[in-house]
């Protein structure tokens, strides 16, 4: 029989707290799939667009800017593909990081009556969280291979790149996402600086303009760890020459590491944040 | 019940400390974070503002025990409940449980309003750690424990709160768990439903040990093998589930609302008890000879037509328990004395309050009242829940039809 034991030890072993991990995303799966569908179909049961709601705002973005680069009102040049496919592939790439960021948090928020009265496992919810991103990333898929072969970009094998890319950034959001999510769920702080420092960033980085070669902005692209991902896609969409191998090597390792370090600062500091939960 | 020697619950030194001061609490949090992480030692001091919400706690349940914790609120009953589900962590002492843990805390978490209660079992029983294979199961069973067939596939959100609470209820009950944790489920749906709820725990209790928090003493007597109590967080009294609810319930201090009515022909003086010999009385022994004394102060006897007057016992619970009606009918004015006599009375255990009140006329009109004129505390030597106990006179007699 399985024995539990809860201490007021806090001294953890990292292999024990490992295969607790392991156990809770192989005993969430079931959990996690449900909640995803659950919150599928509640969506748009109170939506007349329904999931149409995906689309809308990466096309908001990328036509506001192609618009404005048709009238010359922002000089943006020497982008390597049409500036419409450029902007859209870019805007649709940020904002899959930019939810992958945001959903590890609000989906423990809005779990939070559930985490402190059940004991379920929290892994569930991250797990959850991925799926909620996969299905996110098939919608603007489908948005995004349509409008490319209609400007001129046909799917090939080099496209698989860009999956890997595409997994990259959301592998920089969860783990940026998971790494706020103590001080984030405490603190009501995060949840109101993300959506001000967010579009910020992405002015800052390469995502509807072509990567600098001189200038603040250069100094920044490389301590970004979106643009490596995020250029990688683009460039295997777009069909131009990808220089930044060494930063997407680089940063793979680090958010790797990131990303299990993230696994286990959630896994411990989840009872004290439940504890201060208020439900 | 069935008890086997095997321990599933054993709780060692428990303590859980809470702060007062929300943004500190908030900071102490981080804190206790960070150095979890970095793997530096807690301290196991109050910090300033902090308080022990429950200290030193320890108790074993075997399989097949049901404990009960009581306590007033606030004296940590749900605290511990949280750190024997592992929700948060103990500051002090160790937990260790054998088995599969269920607790019924919340009942249909997971719920979503817009989706239909058939699609919501689903979610709930997810939520439980049910497989979609088993629930498919049990599906029926569970549509036909909530007796909700009609309405299975409408949205929760048309349901009403006792639909809602039956329907999570119906997938709680299929769990099958070695430990389970009951945090004031009973007290949900109608007396038919609380029923079957109860019927099903019965049934649960025998292969599992069953931690039961509960206000109300009467499921706690009927289902609790002991119980303890908690007071500001630590454990005043761990026994027989009888000794301690009388414990609990002396340690009630209801302050009712005293009503008084006084009127121009009549009004209540004062009241107490007091033995055979007349000597006052504080408190009572199940089933003592007593008598209840009041006094009267009668201003105008002329007026007073068919009057009436009417104590009404009173448990902690504010349940009546016994109504005396008492014909008045005075020649002259001035203090009147009344003794009831009670013989054989055998009181529930627990503080009653005796309420009392005169009518008056054809119509019984209210005239004059006087709340909690007396209140005193009975204690009993037999487990029960009951308001009353009554000693019928049995008599055995062998019968010569068989069976039939």
């Amino acid at each position: 029989m399985k024995t539990t034991i809860y201490t007021s030890d806090n001294k953890y072993s990292l292999k024990k707290i490992a295969v607790e991990i392991w156990e809770g995303f192989l005993e969430g799966q079931g959990l996690a799939y449900q909640l995803f569908k659950r919150d599928l179909k509640a969506s748009y049961q109170k939506s007349l667009l329904g999931v149409l709601w995906l689309f809308i705002p990466p096309f908001f973005t990328a036509g506001i800017w192609i618009f404005l680069n048709d009238q010359g009102i922002v000089a943006i040049q020497d982008t390597p593909m049409r500036y419409a496919a450029f902007a859209l592939c870019g805007s649709i790439l940020w904002s899959l990081f930019a939810e992958a960021m945001n959903k590890p948090m609000v989906r423990f928020q809005t779990a939070m009556s559930m985490l402190s009265k059940l004991n379920f496992p929290r892994e569930a919810l991250i797990l959850n969280a991925f799926y909620e991103q996969l299905f996110s990333l098939f919608l603007k898929l489908l948005v995004l291979i349509p409008v490319l072969m209609f400007l001129g970009y046909y799917p090939n094998w080099t496209w698989v790149w860009g999956l890997l890319g595409i997994l990259g950034l959301i592998l920089v959001g969860f783990t940026f996402g998971l790494l706020i999510c103590p001080l984030g769920l405490l603190y009501m702080d995060i949840g109101k600086a993300l959506p001000l420092v967010l579009p910020f960033a992405m002015y800052l980085s390469p995502v509807i303009y072509p990567l600098r070669s001189d200038g603040v902005l250069l100094k920044l692209q490389n301590y970004n760890p979106v643009t490596p991902f995020l250029e990688l896609a683009r460039s295997s969409f777009g069909e131009y020459d990808f220089v930044m191998w060494d930063a997407v090597g680089i940063w793979t390792i680090v958010l790797l590491f990131g990303f299990g370090l993230s696994l286990v600062i959630m896994k411990i500091s989840m009872p004290v944040i439940v504890e201060r939960s208020g439900f | 019940m069935e008890k086997s020697e095997e321990v599933l619950i054993r709780v060692e030194g428990v303590s859980k400390r809470f702060c007062k001061s929300l943004k500190r609490s908030l900071a102490y949090g981080m804190m206790d974070i960070t150095k979890s992480v970095l793997g530096i030692p807690l301290s196991k001091q109050l910090r300033k503002q902090e308080f022990w919400a429950v200290k030193d706690v320890s108790f074993e349940l075997r399989r097949g025990e049901c404990m009960g914790i009581i306590g007033h609120n606030g004296a940590g009953k749900s605290t511990l409940l949280k750190m024997i589900n592992g929700l948060i962590k103990p500051d002090e002492g160790r937990i260790e449980l054998k088995g599969k843990i269920g607790a019924l805390i919340e009942l249909g978490a997971g719920f979503s309003p817009v989706l239909t209660g058939r699609e919501n079992i689903y979610n709930n029983g997810a939520v439980l750690g049910f497989s979609k294979a088993e629930i498919d199961k049990k599906l029926n069973e569970i549509i036909a424990f909530s007796e909700l067939e009609e309405f299975i596939d409408m949205p929760v959100q048309n349901y009403s709160s006792g639909m809602k609470v039956r329907l999570g209820f119906a997938i709680a009950a299929q769990l099958e768990p070695d430990v389970l944790i009951l945090d004031e489920v009973l007290a949900v749906g109608d007396a038919t439903f609380r029923m079957k709820c109860f019927n099903r725990i019965s049934e649960m209790l025998k292969n599992t040990a069953v931690i039961f928090v509960s206000h109300s003493m009467a499921q706690v007597a009927r289902i609790c093998d002991r119980v303890i109590l908690l007071k500001k967080g630590e454990m005043i009294s761990a026994k027989s589930s009888n000794l301690a609810i009388t414990d609990y319930l002396s340690s009630i201090k209801l302050s009712i609302d005293t009503r008084s009515q006084e009127s121009s022909m009549i009004s209540i003086l004062k009241g107490y008890l007091a033995d055979e010999s007349g000597n006052e009385l504080r408190d009572i022994v199940s089933g003592q000879t007593f008598q209840c004394v009041i006094h009267f102060d009668v201003k105008n006897f002329q007026e007073l037509d068919r009057a009436r007057f009417m104590a009404v016992f009173v448990d902690y619970e504010l349940n009546s328990a016994i109504q005396v009606d008492q014909d008045l009918a005075f020649d002259s004015n001035g203090i009147f004395e009344l003794k009831l006599n009670f013989e054989d009375l055998c009181l529930k255990s627990g503080k009653f309050y005796i309420n009392t009140v005169i009518l008056n006329g054809a119509r019984g009109e209210f005239i004059a009242a006087k709340d909690n004129l007396i209140n005193f505390t009975c204690t009993h030597k037999k487990d029960g829940y009951a308001p009353v106990f009554v000693n019928p006179i049995a008599s055995w007699s062998k019968s010569i039809e068989v069976g039939n």
